[in-house]
């Protein structure tokens, strides 16, 4: 009774159909609450309402159901077959790979539906989503997904999937080479895609297959014979291309761990004279100046361009070099990029401010850059300029810049007692709301009268270790694509019957349209039939036919 | 006209549009039997047995006149593209050597309304399928179509940015869109044959079709795999120092490359056929629309360049 009912179950939840569409709502909906946060929201989708719990549950349970059927039957498997076997069953099945590919695609889907945060400020995110939804989708991993830990298993399980489908395919193409001939019936070789009979004059049947196959050699076809039947082969090595193809995919995604674990890229914003530090390098980099370059006659930007020197640990100038979009400099394995150029507002602002009493005097005017202090002595405070946005916005209490453009300037200061230290007030100084203060603790008035900032290099310095593996893995998959594509094993059976002087020709090849050169194979060995024989030619043909493609 | 290459597209829409309505009627009346004819000649030669796959000239046919008019169509677009190239080029005080006119939306609509007929009319003459014809062309069409609304596709040249100024440029993208343009007749023939297999026409009537369907994806997969991900990867390395990033649109193309993948897997080792194969081959060429046009309304990439 119970079995039936696990069994009952099991046929319901464990069905292809029963996992296959729970699944594709699970992810309809999914997609659609990551790409519209506000509508439907995360925290409802996956578990605020009681309806979409149960959903979740149920889909949980199916999918429990379905991996406990496959792992008992595995089990059965490998009690009867043995773990080795059914272990390299499971490895290499195809089906699994197609299936982790399935899931890689759609990994990849809700990667270019959801922003994510290596793209992305996290502010940004948290003003898109909400905190709550923001929250849930960065516990999922939904935020930066190709780093996410199950991304990162399915992936592994992926690269030993493929590794060992690509070598119990290396096997079987090694077979397939390096099989014996077999011989065909004649009615078979009628059958094949491409076929003739030949009519030949009546002659010596030994001279006739000697003949026929000095025509396949000279097509350049190796030449093989047994029991009256002559097997002409080329590129029968065209089956490894693929396999090639799938150890250099290996080695490619195996080159791009190399890069992540081993290499590394970071950002650096430069000013001109600044010296670039090269972690794991003895040498620095100096920039020297940076400057762009219009499109003549407009103000389009044609290039950027950043003139950089390297100073080796002695303080020497060995090489000085332009990076450029496109162009980047090198030097020690180390490359730097060049990637933005702009305004330093963040970072480098010199702002000019007015400052006036409760009575709305002015004070005085003080300038000073992001980071630095500046004294009011007949008041007694010290003021700290703390951060400079240019475009100041506010998500969930936290003040951020949206772009770099000067749309909305703002700067924050921070007054504190010129003796003892102790903070006083602070508020926001808005260019274009001058008024807009924070006026409750204090009765002073910051107005941004001016701010400048100094242009910046934007540089992305790169190691990476991985680039040469890659770079050959690479060459190799072109290769071997083309050469799967244009190559194809091409083979002609030939049987000579003896007794009528009949000549059947049977061809195929492994892709691709075979026709015209079976054509002009018959030809050939029509044109060979018509010709007279020389002399002694049998032993020539026969010791030319020795050798295999 | 504001530019030269303008007229030259503006020559190739309607004889598009003519190709398409030629198509159409040669699908409609009667033409679309390629397979068949394939079955009635099939005949063994007298002399020597071989058997040939002529197929039997018909003069007066729509479809001659379709790939007449298919053909007019690629030569003003040939024309187009090349003028564009040379006023790209002026407009880029020649900035590099080598110029793809692929740079805008318009620029992106035009050459791909001259590729995607164009990768068609080279399988025609193996696969004689009106009807894929006519959903090539009729795509072709459309897109010259949105090309000439100057809100969605400003034609105006414009020089060609900083990050777009690599010979990788060229390499890269062309690769890539002659994939999308074998993709393109693939997936016309996918469609033929779900359309034909609802009229009720059994798989074996179809086979032709189908394999002119596997033909240009089985083409069309290399070509996509090593100008994304490949050319793609060592440019991205030369200009952003590293030649994977994970960007929507790199991660968008990589998935409609696999898609392709699975379909040629589960055509070639599962040994699927007819429907099934053909419903994979339309999500496959669903998965590259995503990646070429549709990932760019929803999330930021890098290789949004304008």
């Amino acid at each position: 009774m119970i079995r039936q009912i696990v069994r009952d179950i099991e046929a319901v939840f464990a069905h292809p159909w029963t996992v296959y569409g729970l699944s594709t709502i699970g992810l309809i909906g999914a997609l659609v609450s990551f790409s519209q946060p506000v509508a439907f929201p995360p925290t409802l989708a996956f578990a605020g309402a009681w309806y979409t719990l149960l959903f979740w549950l149920v889909l949980g349970f199916s999918l429990a159901v379905a991996c406990l059927k496959w792992l008992r039957s595995t089990v059965q498997d490998a009690r009867q077959k043995g773990w080795g076997r059914t272990l390299n069953r499971v490895l290499t099945s195809i089906p699994l790979g197609v299936g982790l590919i399935a899931i890689l695609v759609l990994i990849g889907l809700i990667q270019t539906f959801v922003p994510q945060l290596d793209f992305n400020r996290r502010v940004d995110l948290v003003a898109q989503y909400g905190p709550d939804n923001f929250e849930v989708l960065n516990t999922l991993g939904v935020f930066q997904i190709f780093g996410a830990w199950y991304t990162y298993v399915i992936l592994g399980v992926f690269l030993v999937n493929m590794t060992a489908c690509t070598v119990k395919r290396l096997k079987a193409s090694r077979n397939y080479v390096k099989r014996p001939m077999t011989r065909k019936k004649p009615k078979a070789l009628h059958n094949m895609p491409n076929t003739a009979t030949i009519e030949a004059p009546t002659q010596n049947a030994v001279t006739l297959k000697d003949r026929v196959k000095g025509a396949l050699v000279a097509r350049r076809y190796g030449v093989r014979e047994d029991e009256g039947q002559i097997l002409a082969e080329r590129r029968r090595w065209e089956r490894y291309a693929i396999d090639v193809f799938h150890v250099a995919l290996i080695v490619a995604i195996l080159a791009l761990g190399i890069t992540n674990f081993f290499g590394y890229n970071t950002m650096t914003l430069a000013h001109e004279g600044d010296l670039i530090e090269i972690p794991n390098r003895d040498f620095q980099v100096r920039v020297d100046e940076f400057w762009s370059e219009n499109y003549k006659g407009t103000d389009r930007i044609m290039d950027w361009k950043t003139r950089l020197t390297v100073i080796d640990a002695q303080g020497n100038e060995v090489k000085t070099g332009i990076t450029e979009v496109n162009g980047p400099f090198s030097h020690g394995g180390i490359s730097l990029f060049q990637t933005a150029m702009g305004e330093d507002w963040m970072n480098a602002a010199t702002a000019t401010f007015r400052v006036t009493n409760a009575q709305g005097d002015t004070i005085g005017e003080y300038e000073a850059t992001v980071g630095e202090t500046f004294r009011m002595p007949s008041e007694g405070l010290e003021v700290e300029f703390n951060a400079f946005l240019p475009d100041f916005a506010l998500s969930e209490g936290v003040a951020y810049s949206k772009t770099q453009r000067l749309n909305n300037p703002a700067a924050f200061v921070i007054a504190r007692d010129a003796e003892t230290g102790e903070r006083l007030f602070r508020t926001w100084s808005f260019s274009k709301m001058p008024q807009m203060q924070n006026v409750v603790d204090s009765n002073y008035k910051f107005y941004l009268e001016g701010f400048k900032a100094p242009q910046f290099t934007g540089l992305e310095m790169s190691w990476d270790p991985g680039v040469p593996v890659a770079y050959s893995a690479f060459a190799v998959m072109i290769v071997m694509l083309v050469g799967n594509l244009m190559l194809s094993h091409q083979s002609v059976w030939v049987h000579v019957d003896e007794s009528t002087g009949r000549i059947t020709v049977g061809g195929r090849s492994r892709k691709g349209d075979f026709t015209p050169e079976f054509e002009k194979i018959v030809a050939g060995i029509q044109r060979e039939l018509a010709r007279e024989p020389a002399a002694s030619e049998g032993d020539a043909l026969a010791h030319a036919s020795k050798g295999g493609s | 006209m504001d530019f030269d290459s303008t007229f030259f597209f503006f020559l190739a829409t309607p004889a598009y549009f003519l190709a398409f309505l030629a198509y159409l009627l040669g699908s409609v009346l009667g033409n679309d039997d390629s397979d068949a004819q394939v079955h009635d000649t099939a005949q063994p030669s007298a002399s020597l047995g071989i058997a040939a796959s002529a197929t039997l000239p018909n003069l007066l046919s729509w479809v001659r006149w379709a790939t007449i008019m298919t053909g007019v169509g690629v030569l003003f677009g040939t024309v187009g593209v090349v003028l564009r190239a040379i006023e790209l080029g002026h407009a880029s005080d020649w900035a590099i050597s080598v110029f793809l006119p692929i740079t805008t939306t318009y620029e992106t609509l035009t050459f791909m309304s001259w590729l995607i007929p164009l990768a068609y009319l080279a399988f025609e003459r193996r696969y004689d399928f009106p009807g894929v014809g006519a959903i090539v062309t009729g795509i072709a069409f459309a897109m010259l179509v949105v090309a000439a609304s100057p809100t969605i596709a400003p034609r105006a040249v414009a020089p060609v940015v900083p990050a777009l100024q690599s010979y990788w440029l060229v390499i890269h993208v062309i690769f890539m869109i002659i994939g999308i343009a074998l993709f393109t007749s693939g997936f016309g023939a996918s469609v033929v044959l779900l359309w034909r297999r609802y009229r009720g026409e059994p798989p074996e009537a179809l086979k032709k079709l189908e394999e002119f369907s596997y033909k240009a994806n089985a083409i069309g997969f290399p070509f996509y795999g090593i100008g994304g991900i490949i050319f793609g990867g060592i440019w991205a390395k030369q200009a952003w120092g590293r030649y994977w990033e994970w960007d929507p649109k790199e991660t968008a193309m990589l998935i409609a490359w696999l898609a392709y993948a699975v379909y040629l897997h589960l055509r070639l080792h599962f040994g699927w056929r007819d429907l099934k194969v053909a419903w994979a081959s339309v999500a496959a060429y669903g998965l590259v629309l995503y990646a070429w046009i549709g990932i760019n309304y929803f999330v930021s990439s890098l290789h949004s360049f304008t």
